[in-house]
């Protein structure tokens, strides 16, 4: 007799067709039952963070099953065995290029984040700025940033500031735009109450459009944070004697596919964290929205 | 009698003639046509109309949100040309800020001086029956109860006028009968000169002190109608053969009834 399979109970599937009973009182904002994605209740931790897991764990083993099976030269794909144990020799010297990478991405990540949401309330508060300033915004975006770099050695000379004009240069597009979008998104009745109010127009700024606007700058963090890395590495091909993506080009000129992938890997790692701190961050800086991790509010 | 003191008393609004246009894509738009009335202090004044009559628009030019294409709109003695000091106002939707707890909203009206205001605040979080929800977050309230919020935050600073947009609108029949009666007792308590738009004719005969009826686009005023029913007012009086008078007479000047 064949074995009765149960798919009722367990599974990602039973959890979308029975989700938690969503509170539908809040009648001023409509529907808005976002929750943090990456961390929630405790009972489903272990399916949240475990099946990701399981994935990007099964994918290599499955990269390294292709590599053993096939006779696959270690200078084209070397296998992640290999991968790990020339990550590992490298040992301290990894710190040097770990570091100067994170401190230009994160160099880059802050100031697009500070002038994105500054150029953003400029846009949102003057017509005139906003003509002004978007073509500017958007030809900035659709240059390809790689085409400048050379031109920004020249420009600014060795060292980090080329790189981190680069970084920021790649990463504050979506910031601005989710932030303008996030400030300008004010309900009508909201504004007649800050003007019966007879709040000034930095009050209501402060008060009104930046804690509405949180949940779009949020998104902006996170898109702007993965692009402050890509944005790092591209600065360090074309200008750099150290970083990780320094590293990856000395690799690859020496053929040392191994150390390669052992940066490729590094950078990953530390895109990921970086992400991560930023959902942490909005898990607990937003008590007010359902299934928020932060703590019962003091009146 | 009611109508008589009135118009013995001083008026705190008082609107002449007044109009105003809208300029859409598809051309103007009327909205309120040569509109003239008086509104005594402390007193209660709803407005009824059929929706899109006008009279959201008519409640935006007394808070001096909108002002007026022709004619005058004066509070106090004076012409509206921005809002006013001592007004409040309270919308069809509770317009919470969903970042803030029930007491922050409340003192949100207290335009940075929160201190000075926080007693008073749970005072009338008391008094709108909303002790012991001060740490709630506005997505943890039922509609009825938001709408209490957004009615502390109004008399927070002690309002001389308090404008009302068809508040209980969006509230089930039975919530709003109840937030009626308790609009009552907390007008009872903390008198102030209401203006009251709705388009419901039973609450306007259950709360007013007198109903003025606007006539469809553009708006026109219709009627004036005093409602000489006694207070304090209670649920009961809805079943009074007056009562039902009342709500006959107001159909009938409405076209509902022929």
């Amino acid at each position: 007799m064949l074995p009765r399979r149960t798919i009722r109970s367990t599974g990602p599937l039973a959890r979308i067709r029975s989700p938690r009973p969503i509170n539908v009182t809040d009648q001023t904002h409509g529907a808005r039952s976002e929750r943090p994605i990456i961390l929630g209740r405790a009972d489903n931790l272990l399916a949240r963070i475990g099946v990701p897991l399981a994935t990007i764990a099964g994918l290599v083993a499955a990269w390294q099953v292709v590599v053993a099976v096939f006779p696959i030269p270690a200078f084209i794909l070397p296998g992640p065995v290999a991968v790990w144990r020339t990550a590992a020799a490298f040992g301290a010297n990894w710190l040097p290029h770990l570091l100067a990478t994170m401190q230009i991405a994160l160099a880059g990540f802050a100031l697009a984040a500070i002038v994105g949401v500054a150029l953003a309330v400029i846009i949102v508060h003057s017509r005139t700025l906003s003509r002004v300033l978007t073509p500017v915004i958007v030809i900035l975006q659709i240059v390809p940033k790689i085409a400048f770099a050379p031109l920004f050695l020249v420009w600014f000379g060795l060292g980090p500031v080329p790189i981190v004009v680069i970084t920021f240069l790649v990463a504050f597009f979506p910031m601005v735009i989710n932030t303008a979008v996030g400030l300008a998104e004010v309900e009508p009745e909201l504004l007649d109450l800050t003007r019966v109010l007879r709040l000034s127009a930095w009050r209501v700024l402060w008060t009104v459009r930046f804690p509405g606007a949180l949940p779009h700058i949020f998104s902006g963090l996170k898109v702007a944070s993965t692009l402050a890395v890509v944005g790092a590495i591209i600065g360090e091909f074309v200008g750099s004697n150290r970083g990780l993506g320094y590293l990856i080009l000395i690799a690859n000129n020496n053929l040392n596919t191994p150390l390669a992938l052992a940066a490729i890997s590094m950078v990953s790692l530390f895109g990921l964290a970086l992400y991560g701190a930023i959902v942490l961050i909005e898990a607990v800086s937003m008590p007010w929205r359902p299934g928020s991790l932060a703590p019962e509010a003091t009146p | 009698m009611t109508a008589a003191t009135a118009v013995a008393a001083p008026a705190l609004v008082e609107a002449r003639d007044v109009s105003h246009e809208y300029h859409t894509r598809t051309g103007r738009v009327l909205a309120v046509a040569g509109l003239s009335c008086r509104v005594a202090s402390e007193e209660f004044v709803a407005i009824l109309g059929p929706s899109g009559c006008g009279k959201s628009t008519f409640l935006k030019m007394v808070a001096g949100l909108v002002m007026p294409t022709a004619g005058e709109m004066r509070v106090a003695g004076q012409p509206v040309r921005a809002p006013l000091e001592r007004l409040g106002m309270v919308f069809q939707s509770p317009v919470l800020l969903r970042w803030r707890t029930v007491l922050g909203n409340v003192l949100f009206a207290a335009q940075g001086r929160a201190e000075a205001f926080r007693e008073r605040a749970r005072a009338l979080l008391e008094l709108t029956g909303l002790a012991g929800f001060e740490a709630k977050y506005p997505y943890e309230l039922s509609g009825g109860m938001a709408q209490r919020v957004s009615l502390a935050r109004a008399l927070l600073r002690d309002p001389e006028l308090l404008l009302m947009d068809e508040p209980f609108g969006a509230l089930d029949a039975l919530t709003r009968e109840e937030m009626n009666a308790e609009l009552l007792r907390v007008w009872g308590e903390r008198r102030t000169t209401i203006v009251f738009v709705t388009h419901s004719i039973a609450e306007a005969v259950f709360l007013a002190d007198r109903v003025l009826v606007m006539t469809r686009r553009p708006g026109r005023l219709a009627a004036e109608v005093p409602i000489d029913l006694p207070r304090p007012r209670t649920q009961r009086l809805r079943a009074t053969p007056r009562f039902g008078e009342l709500v006959l007479t107001l159909q009938e000047v409405m076209g509902i009834t022929r």
